[in-house]
């Protein structure tokens, strides 16, 4: 089943104007800062947010067509659109079994019938022997995977994902992720993921876009995205640093506060925008020895902001300064970093991407912003 | 809660408030006690099995248990109306459902005769338009009975539907489940609690209600006669003594208070 939407959802101040279209059985991972208008966008497909304007379409039947001479919403019950979010929400009065067997027999399947197909489902989640558990007798985990059975049964021709592993831990995280892989690829489900985990996007996605602002920012594949990101929030996300410059020369591009990097890549000619983009764990932080040549690429000096908590590590914020750098937490030790210390920063030309930055209308300080 | 809050010794209370407490529990308490010491225990058996008391007490279950299943069948949508709409609205219903219960009830009667009564603003149609005469009829407790039950079963259902919210609705919507699934189906499992206490409650109010029916329906035994009219009937002494109002009074607390545990022992069975 084809998705193709275009909706725009006023709600006070804020504005959703933004278009989706996604193949049969391909998985779409939306990603966006908080606020970006991600879940709004959700709910207007599943028709539970109001649509100012704008349509909604899966494989040619209109779901929602707002327009100034129609008025047309199908209702959430009849749209075959199916929503999992972050908790499951099982039917706290029916067992696991009855919770599956809801979304078919709504579906006017017959009881008896449902009931097996329900059986199944539990099976195909590693659930079985659990048909007659109430949710309160269920872990998250398993409370989750039940949740993807319910919603999978139901056989959406649309499904919704709203960051369906987030408030999971790490392990029961990446089983679920692995199962919703096979169970969306062996039921080709049409689906859109919201999510703030690269590993999600890595593991489910077929193609991604991101959103800002309630408008589209930027979409292609998860590595186009994510590998030469052109928003905060995408180069967070993939844990990288990025910074707006012009090219000053071969492979040298100078960015807003004068430093020069140097790299390779996708290399604009010399005058134009250019993107720079580095892994925060690629840049190395010594205590400032000799004052660096500003003319030598790639080597600047910077003042420590604050010391935040990083995945295997330490998050360096520096005064003043775009670039983020995260470094094993024996580093700051041994150099007895903390606020305030200087320090001498340095990112060699191998770890860093250069790559054209068309008319994008994004000044430093915006996207930064969105990035935290 | 965290780990160390959950093996912890509560704080405690002010041990001056344990005074107020135990003189709101004595003022509760000792009239019941007051009551079961004066009774003329002897004759309790003949008074409370006596062709007028067991009349009272048939016509009490019958027309009690009539008014609830209508307050039921009203109240719940009702409370699902008020739950489910905007904050101003709801206030303003849900003000207006509670009026029933701080308005006196004797005030209640005079307005279901005013507006039932021959002359009453309906009453004046019913009676020549289709030959129905309300007041002094059994019909006529009923409605009195749900008059001032009803509020009772509406507050405790809307306050089940506040606390279940929407989110299951939602949830079943998006599996594919009309509004009458949802409701069958979601709504009315997730407030059962709320229900049956709202339930218990009604029929309470409705089997004690005195004060409406006595202005609305009056006092014709074995017609409007209910429990509470009976009571008063004897106790002031229409040629029967006052032991028989006693005993009528205790027959009518064991009724409500096995209602009660009969409720809460069914209550307590579909919840493992």
């Amino acid at each position: 089943m084809t998705l193709s939407a275009e909706v725009v959802v006023r709600r006070g101040d804020f504005v959703l104007d933004a278009g989706l279209v996604v193949g049969a059985g391909e998985v779409l991972a939306l990603l966006g800062p908080n606020g970006s208008g991600k879940s709004t966008f959700l709910g207007a497909l599943a028709g539970l947010v109001p649509v100012t304007a704008g349509s909604v379409s899966v494989n040619e039947r209109a779901l929602t067509r707002m327009s100034a001479g129609e008025r047309m919403s199908v209702p959430p019950h009849a749209r075959r659109v199916g929503l999992l979010g972050q908790e499951p929400l099982l039917f706290p009065h029916l067992s696991a079994m009855h919770n599956v067997a809801f979304g078919v027999r709504a579906g006017h399947g017959r009881r008896v019938a449902a009931d097996r197909l329900a059986e199944q489902w539990l099976a195909d989640v590693g659930l079985a022997g659990f048909e007659e558990r109430r949710p309160a007798e269920l872990s998250g985990g398993q409370q989750q995977r039940v949740a993807i059975a319910r919603a999978l049964a139901a056989e959406p021709d649309l499904l919704l994902l709203d960051e369906p592993m987030a408030s999971l831990d790490v392990e029961a995280a990446s089983s679920i992720r692995t199962l919703l892989r096979e169970r969306l690829s062996s039921t080709r489900t049409t689906t859109v993921l919201v999510t703030h985990d690269v590993v999600d996007v890595v593991v489910l996605a077929d193609r991604v876009v991101t959103l800002e602002r309630g408008r589209i920012a930027d979409s292609g594949s998860a590595s186009d995205v994510l590998g030469r990101p052109v928003n905060g929030f995408a180069a967070s996300l993939a844990g990288l640093n990025l910074l707006a410059g012009r090219v000053t020369g071969r492979g040298l591009v100078a960015v807003a506060n004068g430093h020069i990097f140097a790299g390779s890549g996708d290399l604009p000619p010399v005058g134009s925008e250019a993107w720079v983009a580095f892994p925060r764990s690629a840049v190395t932080v010594r205590e400032p020895g000799a004052e660096p040549n500003p003319a030598v690429e790639n080597s600047w000096v910077g003042t420590v902001a604050a010391l935040e908590p990083a995945a295997g590590g330490i998050r360096i914020v520096l005064a003043g300064d775009e670039v983020i750098a995260e470094v094993p937490s024996s580093q700051v030790l041994a150099r007895r970093l903390g606020s305030g210390s200087a320090v001498s920063l340095h990112v060699e030309p191998e770890f860093v991407t250069v790559y054209p930055r068309h008319g994008q209308a994004q000044d430093a300080t915006d996207w930064k912003r969105a990035s935290d | 809660m965290t780990g160390w809050a959950a093996g912890a010794r509560p704080v405690g209370i002010p041990r001056l408030l344990y005074v107020p407490a135990a003189i709101g529990f004595a003022l509760l308490l000792l009239p019941v006690i007051g009551l079961v010491v004066r009774a003329d225990w002897p004759r309790v058996p003949a008074a409370i099995t006596s062709p007028e008391a067991l009349s009272a007490l048939e016509l009490s279950l019958q027309t009690a248990t009539t008014a609830t299943v209508l307050c039921a069948i009203v109240g719940v949508p009702l409370a699902l109306v008020i739950a489910r709409s905007g904050d101003r609205v709801a206030g303003v219903l849900r003000a207006l459902t509670t009026l029933p219960l701080v308005m006196p009830p004797l005030v209640g009667g005079i307005a279901l005769l005013y507006l039932l009564g021959r002359n009453g603003l309906v009453g004046a149609v019913l009676e020549p338009a289709f030959g129905i005469r309300i007041p002094f009829t059994t019909a006529a407790v009923v409605i009195a009975q749900s008059f001032v039950a009803l509020p009772f079963l509406v507050i405790a259902v809307e306050g089940a539907l506040r606390t279940a919210g929407t989110r299951f609705e939602t949830v079943a919507a998006t599996l594919g489940a009309d509004r009458w699934t949802v409701f069958r189906r979601i709504t009315l499992p997730l407030i059962l609690p709320g229900l049956v206490s709202g339930t218990v409650l009604c029929f309470a109010r409705a089997l004690g209600e005195f004060g409406a029916t006595a202005l609305f329906a009056g006092n014709a035994a074995g017609i409007t006669r209910t429990m509470p009219l009976a009571i008063y009937t004897a106790f002031n002494g229409a040629g029967v003594s006052q032991d028989s109002a006693v005993a009528l009074s205790l027959l009518l607390i064991v009724v409500a208070v096995a209602i009660l545990l009969l409720m809460r022992s069914w209550r307590s069975e579909p919840e493992r």
